[in-house]
């Protein structure tokens, strides 16, 4: 009967412990907006192995590309998402916070939680200014890992050669490029056919001759009377003025190169200056060898309301879908991935900058640093119209802004046509 | 016994072997079909679960949407006549000639053929070199043949609907060639032959002849265009690269609806308001095929 007893009981702790040794280990699902050549990707195979080895969680990792939130779509409906998704801030802000409903993990707690270097918690790692210009209700659903921010990347060599030092005024802006244009030199590389890079120029203007908000608040005033301020048309002079309608600084068909040909001419010495987000170096760096990079801000108006201390901050980030089936999983990946080491590791296989702000700056963006470490404002990109107001972004101001950009349109029909159709847009709605 | 000679026993049979088919149609396209119509009553982001009815709210803004129709509709429609004349004329001029005894018939139906086969997004790789301003195929062929005047900025705004126009011309014309070629070849030679001993024209045998006996044919294949224009996406998307909203030149029915229900880093996110869209797509795809049945609606000649 003992034996009998002895044996029930092994059995039964075996039966017990059966499961767990059977059971898989977590596997977390990831769905990527980088695709699987994209130096990011590679950044991401780097360092899952060793997630996996030093957790036991599963990576599985799908590289969707930039439709990733598109692709998700469905699952997300069906409350089947995956645990983990990236895409830049402002389209996981659209798509899973801008409505009544909140579609992902408030990462609240798990920010105030100790981070993967046991040295403080993992908001420590942050400027956490940046993450709350994407909260909602005061709560932060999204945690940067890369941060890009928009300015004038130029030639060094093209510039020392012509005795041009980087403009810090709008004056000295056009005064360099005048001095390239009497050396037969194209001034402004640039591809035409993305209407977001065009947008750079009389984003940037409004900014500098305003100050951060007022695009926006033009953009969503359904009277169309914000158009009227003076601000405005002076930015969309300063636009016109440097257009193949003005005084002509861009290399010659800027209008109708297709990306990333503009870029790539500007970067094999075609032109000294690319307006263009942070990414810019990554993109072009294995067309040259040794190119000196540097970088300016758009420059400041005189008598403007904006300053050199104001930064874009463009961010991409990841994000945990309400309904994942690990976030706990999720946020362990979150807490190693943002690691100093990993930030440092991220640094060197991207050239990017990374949100860990502790983390080394890349070389080629030393310039950037500087203008980072002297911040003292940050903005949205395009100051928010595009994520906050994306219709009438697409329908109104694109074509318009083009039509200034090219200089096919003068910057007083510019207000005036973009007054009628902001009027005509939200009457319609 | 009925006139489709089937006896009652055998009628079960008949429903067992159309339910696989009639089941997984209906499922797969009349259920989504009949969807969008409810979809397209709703304010809808297409992420979450709530959906906001509002009634013909979505048809009525579209009606006002100046973008929409000023750009979309009128992209589309030129697509439509205007590519769709040309692609027509090129495909009977060279079904004209490749219908005739001519060496290497089979090389050349291959070569028009061949650019049917290549992906869109290959084909907007492909002619945006063509049309690089400073480098590209078209503008160093005018400078070549010294024809500096003619030298564009091919993809300026201004000229970007004409340029992407004559790609798409030139990815579709082998399509409609093949298939009006193989609608002349099964006309008897004596046919054609007793029109010329009677002493008619090219042009007489071309119209009086030629087109009303491949009439069948040809109604199927402007058919085919007529849907085929109204949903164009691929190369037109394609164009900016596929990373920005396409510019107005690059903008048609398709690619409005797509980028105002997935956006394209511009976060518009509209489903419902898209959908609306799509109902109209679907309206004028349906007119355009009601027209074109009406308009070859006669006896069909057989031979």
């Amino acid at each position: 009967m003992k034996r009998i007893l002895v044996l029930l009981l092994v059995l039964s702790l075996f039966a017990a412990l059966l499961p767990a040794a059977l059971a898989e280990p977590v596997t977390l699902e990831y769905a990527c907006m980088f695709t699987e050549g994209e130096p990011n990707a590679q950044w991401l195979k780097d360092i899952i192995p060793e997630f996996e080895a030093q957790t036991g969680i599963k990576v599985d990792i799908t590289f969707v590309g930039r439709d990733v939130l598109t692709k998700i779509k469905s699952r997300v409906l069906t409350n089947d998402p995956p645990d983990l998704v990236d895409q830049d801030h402002s389209e996981l802000f659209a798509a899973f916070l801008s409505g009544d409903e909140t579609l992902l993990t408030d990462l609240g707690d798990f920010l105030k939680s100790e981070n993967w270097d046991k040295d403080g918690t993992v908001a420590d790692q942050f400027n956490m200014a940046m993450l709350e210009m994407y909260a909602k209700d005061g709560k932060v659903y999204i945690v940067p890992f890369s941060f890009i921010t928009s300015g004038f990347f130029y030639n060094k060599n093209m510039f020392k050669e012509a005795g041009v030092e980087a403009p810090a005024t709008w004056a000295d802006f056009l005064a360099a490029a005048e001095t390239f244009k009497s050396k037969g030199i194209p001034f402004i590389g640039h591809d035409g056919q993305i209407s977001f890079y065009n947008a750079y120029y009389y984003y940037w203007a409004v900014q500098r001759v305003m100050g951060a908000g007022n695009f926006l608040r033009a953009a969503t005033d359904a009277t169309g009377a914000a158009w009227d301020e003076p601000g405005f048309l002076e930015a969309a002079k300063m636009v016109f003025e440097i257009s193949k309608g003005g005084k002509d600084y861009f290399a010659k068909g800027y209008e109708g190169s297709a990306y990333p040909a503009g870029q790539s001419d500007w970067a094999m010495d075609g032109a000294a200056v690319n307006l263009n987000g942070a990414w810019l170096p990554n993109e072009v760096r294995d067309l040259v060898e040794n190119w000196d990079w540097g970088f300016f801000p758009f420059p400041v108006v005189e008598g403007g309301q904006g300053k050199v201390t104001d930064m874009e901050a463009y961010l991409l980030g990841w994000a945990i879908p309400q309904g994942a089936k690990h976030p706990a999983e999720a946020m362990e990946f979150l807490r190693f991935a943002t690691s100093r080491a990993n930030a440092d590791r991220s640094v060197d296989t991207t050239l990017n900058i990374a949100s860990n702000k502790l983390a080394k700056f890349p070389d080629v963006h030393k310039d950037v640093g500087i203008y980072l470490a002297n911040a003292t404002n940050f903005h949205l990109s395009y100051d928010g119209v595009m994520s906050k107001a994306p219709q009438w972004w697409a329908d109104v101001f694109y074509d318009l802004d083009n039509k200034l950009f090219f200089g096919t349109i003068t910057p007083e029909d510019f207000i005036s046509q973009i007054k009628e159709k902001t009027i005509e847009f939200y009457k319609n709605k | 016994m009925k006139p489709s000679g089937l006896r009652r026993s055998e009628r079960p049979m008949v429903w067992l072997f159309l339910f696989p088919m009639t089941a997984i149609y209906v499922l797969m396209f009349i259920f989504p079909s009949l969807r969008a119509f409810y979809i397209s009553l709703f304010d809808w982001s297409g992420f979450t679960a709530s959906m906001r009815y509002v009634g013909l709210g979505n048809f009525r803004e579209l009606l006002g949407d100046d973008y929409f129709w000023s750009v979309a509709f009128v992209n589309t429609l030129k697509i439509l006549f205007i590519g769709g004349a040309i692609i027509f004329a090129i495909a009977f001029l060279l079904s004209g000639v490749l219908s005739t005894n001519l060496r290497g018939k089979k090389i050349f139906r291959a070569i028009t053929f061949f650019p049917t086969v290549l992906s869109p997004i290959a084909v907007a790789i492909l002619w945006s070199f063509i049309y690089n301003d400073r480098w590209g195929l078209l503008n160093s062929t005018l400078k070549l043949l010294g024809q500096e005047r003619l030298i564009l900025t091919w993809m300026a705004p201004e000229h970007l609907f004409g340029s992407i126009l004559a790609a798409l011309v030139w990815m579709n014309t082998g399509f409609y060639c093949i298939i009006l070629l193989a609608a002349l070849d099964r006309i008897p030679q004596q046919t054609i032959e007793s029109a010329y001993l009677d002493g008619a024209g090219e042009m007489q045998v071309f119209w009086r002849i030629k087109i009303p006996m491949i009439k069948d044919i040809l109604a199927t294949a402007l058919t085919l265009w007529a849907i085929n224009a109204v949903k164009e996406f691929g190369l037109l998307f394609a164009w900016a690269g596929g990373v920005d909203i396409p510019a107005a030149g690059a903008t048609n029915l398709a690619v409005k609806m797509y980028v105002t229900a997935f956006g394209r880093r511009v976060t518009v996110y509209r489903m419902g308001y898209a959908t609306a869209m799509g109902i109209v797509m679907f309206l004028l795809v349906a007119l355009l095929v009601f027209l074109i049945s009406r308009a070859f609606r006669s006896e069909v000649f057989e031979y």
